[in-house]
């Protein structure tokens, strides 16, 4: 009998390689499955009534994913706008008498950027197009522009505010709640984005070092690299003027959140704002400008949500099938204390990012494995960014990460897709190094 | 792939025409709740006034988004596919697991959610529920209502689907 939830579990990986879209995929297969168990008496169908509950208070009235639109449109924005590209074109200029600065920039910009868009996708793509084939040309090894661009692009998952963590912000406090249901001695602290976003920033900072210390030794005794040393350096004004507005942006949005002046929900509305007000002074705003970044916005947030609603329909069927019992079987059966199962938890995501993006592990996983690791005494916030630094590095991990797919397909016929996951290999090695630190010493988390 | 009928075009047309200018519209919802949420905040944190049906405005606004958007967001191709295999298959592969699984999974989830919400939502009309905030809306029952917006949209898409038989 216990193994019956694991039998959904099974049978909703294999539906998934199918390659229907995941949110469908999610919901219709549970529905299925509920609706056989049900004449075995394994289902009670009353659970049903549930859904449409879970979907209105679980998610049309949740303050907090309404952050997650917001966020969305801000990065449309300063992406369609073409802000990011000048950013990056500047902090190029801004670099060009240091050794390996175009690669310096693109790291500083990728962090920059990451931070406003957070979707791994849209990063890969947007830096892959517009600076790839610029590292190559001025003598930068094929390998290592391939590997630099891919985990710069994933920055995202990472370094606030990103939608990665507002989601994982919503699925921790209600994974926490449940917790401290069943184990009534918890403290009675709760989770929100605004503490996730405040503890992601020492893990970010360190990878971005992390990521530059590599670049700038890399590239210390690369005789290929043009030199521009003899060319007169750009107008410093303008380089200032470009980077001003996104970066004060970016600032003001962290910084009213940590503030504690605005919930990250207020924020993503002021950064929305703002970067309309920033394309607006670049005179790029009208009429059309405004459609598309809508029309990229509505369906990138519709797309999230319905794998919100899929995979909330999930749960509560696999709940129903009884599989929480089955969950704590598992970790029953784990020996060892709370970090093997840490350990074991964190392979299983890593494994699972190769074939589920960051929302349906969020939505899927985390809630079933993040409660009985709660109660064995973890801290939520450490939990939760160790979850995004091991996604992060997921999605770098040849041959299934997600960033080198959205890569190869921007990416010249010349570059091979062996110099690619060459590339990508040190710069996992730093998120590895990092994920270590982290959870050696948790008081790198704020 | 092509349908002979006349009718059969013409409808079919008008339905993608239907959804498509549906998405177009309610996309535009997207800058009028940023700035929804700018007069809130500015109310707030400069005069002091907390706008408490507003924010739920916002609340309505931003379900009907999502669950408006999800017909035309399926009519698109763009909800995310694990496309490891699904990527490199065969047109014939594409197109037959999209139509199987239509009729397997997605039409059962709208008629599961469809069924249950319909409940719900006729309960909520009956005693006309409204906030239960001091100063907030008396529409709740609408708010809840949108829910049929994701099964009603994609069956429209279904259907459009099903018509001019191109699954992918």
């Amino acid at each position: 009998m216990e193994l019956i939830p694991l039998i959904l579990l099974i049978m909703i990986c294999i539906a998934l390689l199918m390659g229907y879209p995941v949110a469908f995929t999610l919901a219709g297969l549970s529905i299925l499955f509920a609706l056989i168990c049900i004449p075995f008496g394994i289902f009670d169908p009353t659970i049903f009534k549930s859904i449409p509950i879970r979907i209105y208070f679980g998610i049309m009235n949740n303050m907090t994913l309404l952050a997650v639109p917001l966020f969305i449109f801000m990065g449309t924005i300063l992406e369609k706008s073409g802000i990011a590209a000048k950013m990056l074109e500047n902090m190029a200029d801004a670099f060009k008498n240091t050794k390996g600065g175009l690669s310096i920039s693109i790291i500083i910009v990728g962090a920059l950027l990451a931070a406003s868009t957070g979707i791994v996708g849209a990063t890969v793509v947007t830096m892959g197009l517009m600076s790839l084939p610029i590292l190559i040309n001025q003598g930068y090894e094929k390998s290592f522009s391939t590997g630099l661009v891919a985990s710069t692009g994933t920055l995202g998952q990472i370094i606030p505010p990103s939608i990665a963590l507002v989601l994982l912000g919503d699925v921790m406090s209600n994974a926490y709640q449940a917790a401290k249901y069943s184990t009534p001695s918890m403290s009675s602290q709760t989770v929100t984005v605004g503490d996730l976003f405040i503890g992601a920033i020492v893990p970010g900072i360190m990878i971005c070092v992390g990521y530059l210390i590599y670049a700038i030794y890399k590239n210390k005794n690369n005789v290929h690299l043009k030199d521009y040393s003899n060319e007169k350096l750009i107008n410093k004004i303008e380089i200032i003027k470009t980077l001003a507005l996104p970066v004060i942006l970016i600032f003001s949005v962290l910084g009213s959140i940590f503030a504690g002046i605005a919930t990250p929900t207020e924020a993503s509305a002021i950064g929305a704002f703002g970067a309309l007000i920033i394309a607006l002074i670049n005179r790029k705003v009208s009429i059309k400008f405004l459609m598309e970044t809508s029309e990229k916005t509505a369906v990138v947030s519709t797309m999230i949500f319905a794998i919100l609603i899929g995979a909330s329909i999930f749960s509560l069927i696999f709940r129903g099938v009884g599989g929480d019992e089955l969950i704590n079987l598992i970790f029953s059966v784990i020996p060892g204390g709370s970090y093997t199962a840490l350990f074991f938890v964190l392979l299983i995501i890593f494994l699972l990012g190769f074939i589920l993006d960051f929302i349906e592990i969020c939505y899927v996983i985390v809630p079933l494995v993040a409660p009985p690791l709660l109660m064995m005494g973890l801290d939520p916030v450490w939990l939760a960014i160790l979850f995004a630094i091991i996604l992060q590095t997921s999605f770098l991990t040849p041959p299934f990460g997600f960033s080198l797919f959205y890569l190869r397909g921007v990416a010249d016929e010349s570059i091979k897709t062996a110099d690619i996951y060459k590339g990508v290999v040190p710069f996992i090695i730093i998120q590895l190094c990092i994920l270590f630190l982290v959870i050696i010493f948790p008081g790198l988390i704020l | 792939m092509y349908s002979n009928e006349y009718m059969n075009t013409y409808s079919m047309l008008k339905m993608e025409k239907i959804i498509n200018s549906l998405g177009t519209f309610i996309s535009l919802m997207i800058p009028i709740m940023t700035l929804l949420m700018i007069v809130i905040i500015v109310a707030r944190y400069f005069f002091g006034v907390g706008l408490t049906g507003l924010q739920e405005l916002v609340m309505y606004v931003h379900a009907f988004i999502f669950l408006g958007c999800s017909g035309y967001v399926h009519q698109k191709d763009e909800h995310v596919r694990v496309d490891i295999f699904y990527r490199g298959a065969s047109y014939k592969y594409k197109n037959t697991v999209n139509m199987i699984l239509s009729l397997l999974f997605l039409i059962p989830i709208c008629l599961v959610i469809g069924y249950f919400s319909i409940e719900q939502i006729s309960i909520a009309w009956q005693s006309k529920e409204g906030s239960t905030e001091a100063g907030g809306l008396k529409f709740v029952y609408i708010h809840k209502t949108l829910i049929l917006l994701f099964p009603i949209t994609l069956l429209i898409t279904i259907i459009h689907k099903f018509m001019s038989r191109k699954w992918s």
